[in-house]
């Protein structure tokens, strides 16, 4: 299965609306373990008067999907696919505080509307005045993989031309409290660079990142999405490289075609030891793009923007790099992604 | 009365996420819905919550809603004749 990246749009922790803006001014920012995203001007793709009753992951999933519609020349798909790892979580607080609060009476119904996690996809449904398949995929931190399955399948099948697929998660003041909590989030006295993490936890990230794709290739294609697989459990980085092999087989490819791997190191030690040894043994160029997009459930949408945003400039940004070596002539990336030393998945970005 | 619509003023902006206007861009002679703020059937049920959460008022009959709600001055009478 093969799927063609015709328009393309993230919103994260870095500004990259503008691509040409973020490949020039990328620059290493103080460590935080909080990376929000930088938002667009929302009012440029949204009526204020449907913008008053968004939440932040609405406004941005919405701008991202319309951004990356744009960019392929589309006004409407034929399916519209998304995956959260939690959905509308700011809302659904929100309801549920104020159901506690008000002892279960007096309850508004704009927080309730928007809670759902598939509101993200029915506001991009709306807009572009889509009837066609319209689904959520809510499955942790492989959400964004099985909708990006989801949409190559509809297109391998002919039951859609172009689909626009999406990733989206936010953080909230109560998810940030909550994780840090439970020890998940990094102590500020131990943030370090990824690669070189001896501590525990990672920074917390969010974002939205949308994709047009189709089967076939149109003047506005910028890579092509040659496989996804997902697995739940990795025993050892063996079992991982096996994996990989038999991967990259399926996508006709062998490992030494790969000219970068996008690894989804966390920078929690003890979470990133096989992936950590998995890199040390495949003898590839590394780059580690949670660097710039923290951890997050659908993390995975942000390494396919930059997967096939690098590809197109064939430059890789020197942030996502632990040393100064070069990579050139970028033909195919591969992404490596896992959350919590669970739910890997992989993902091949090749130039058309 | 007046401090009764300067209240309700900010109670709707906060309520509708009006972020938008300030209180004085509302005219209490205005139409809620339609023309004048635009207000929609979701924002009815809003204004209908706000009324008991900060009045104490309960609407009985549902169709006396379309006249309680036609401008801000209308719901600052309705609360003035109906407060406990």
């Amino acid at each position: 299965m093969t799927a063609y990246i015709n328009g393309l749009s993230c919103i994260s922790h870095h500004n990259t609306i503008d691509e040409n803006y973020f490949f020039e001014n990328l620059s290493t920012q103080p460590p935080s373990n909080k990376l929000l995203a930088t938002e667009p001007v929302y009012k440029e793709y949204i009526s204020a008067a449907s913008m008053r009753r968004m939440s932040h992951i609405i406004k941005m999933g919405l701008t991202a999907g319309l951004m990356s519609m744009k960019k392929a020349g589309s006004e409407k798909p034929d399916a519209i696919i998304i995956g959260t790892g939690i959905g509308c979580y700011e809302d659904t607080d929100t309801f549920l505080r104020s159901m506690s609060d008000n002892n279960e009476q007096l309850l508004t119904p704009t927080a309730f509307i928007q809670s759902t996690h598939n509101t993200v996809g029915g506001q991009l449904a709306l807009t572009t005045k889509c009837n066609g398949t319209n689904f959520t995929y809510v499955h942790q931190n492989l959400s964004f993989e099985y909708a990006l399955l989801d949409s190559m399948m509809l297109l391998n099948e002919n039951e859609a031309t172009t689909v626009l697929v999406g990733a989206i998660d936010e953080i909230t003041p109560s998810l940030f409290e909550l994780f840090y909590r439970t020890d998940r989030i990094k102590k500020t006295e131990d943030l370090q660079s990824i690669w070189n993490s001896t501590s525990k936890g990672y920074s917390l990230g969010e974002g939205a990142a949308f994709f047009n794709i189709s089967s076939t290739a149109t003047p506005t294609t910028q890579a092509k999405i040659t496989g996804v697989k997902c697995k739940q459990h990795i025993e050892n980085a063996d079992e991982l490289i096996q994996e990989t092999d038999l991967f990259l087989r399926s996508c006709g490819l062998q490992i030494n075609q790969i000219s970068l791997v996008l690894s989804g190191n966390c920078g929690d030690e003890q979470m990133d030891k096989k992936i950590s040894e998995f890199n040390k043994k495949i003898n590839l160029p590394i780059g580690y793009f949670k660097t710039l997009c923290g951890e997050y459930f659908t993390a995975s949408g942000f390494a396919m923007w930059l997967a096939a945003t690098i590809i197109k400039k064939q430059v890789v940004p020197q942030a996502i790099l632990p040393d100064s070596q070069i990579v050139s002539n970028i033909q195919h990336i591969l992404i490596v992604n896992h959350y919590h030393d669970k739910e890997y998945s992989l993902m091949c970005v090749s130039v058309c | 009365m007046s401090n009764l619509i300067e209240t309700l003023k900010a109670q709707i902006i906060e309520q509708l996420n009006l972020a938008e206007l300030k209180p004085e861009d509302i005219d209490p002679n205005a139409p809620l819905f339609g023309d004048g703020l635009g207000l929609d059937s979701i924002d009815a049920l809003e204004l209908i919550v706000l009324l008991e959460k900060h009045h104490g008022i309960k609407i009985q009959d549902p169709k006396d809603a379309k006249a309680i709600f036609a401008s801000l001055q209308s719901m600052a009478d309705y609360i003035i004749a109906n407060k406990k």
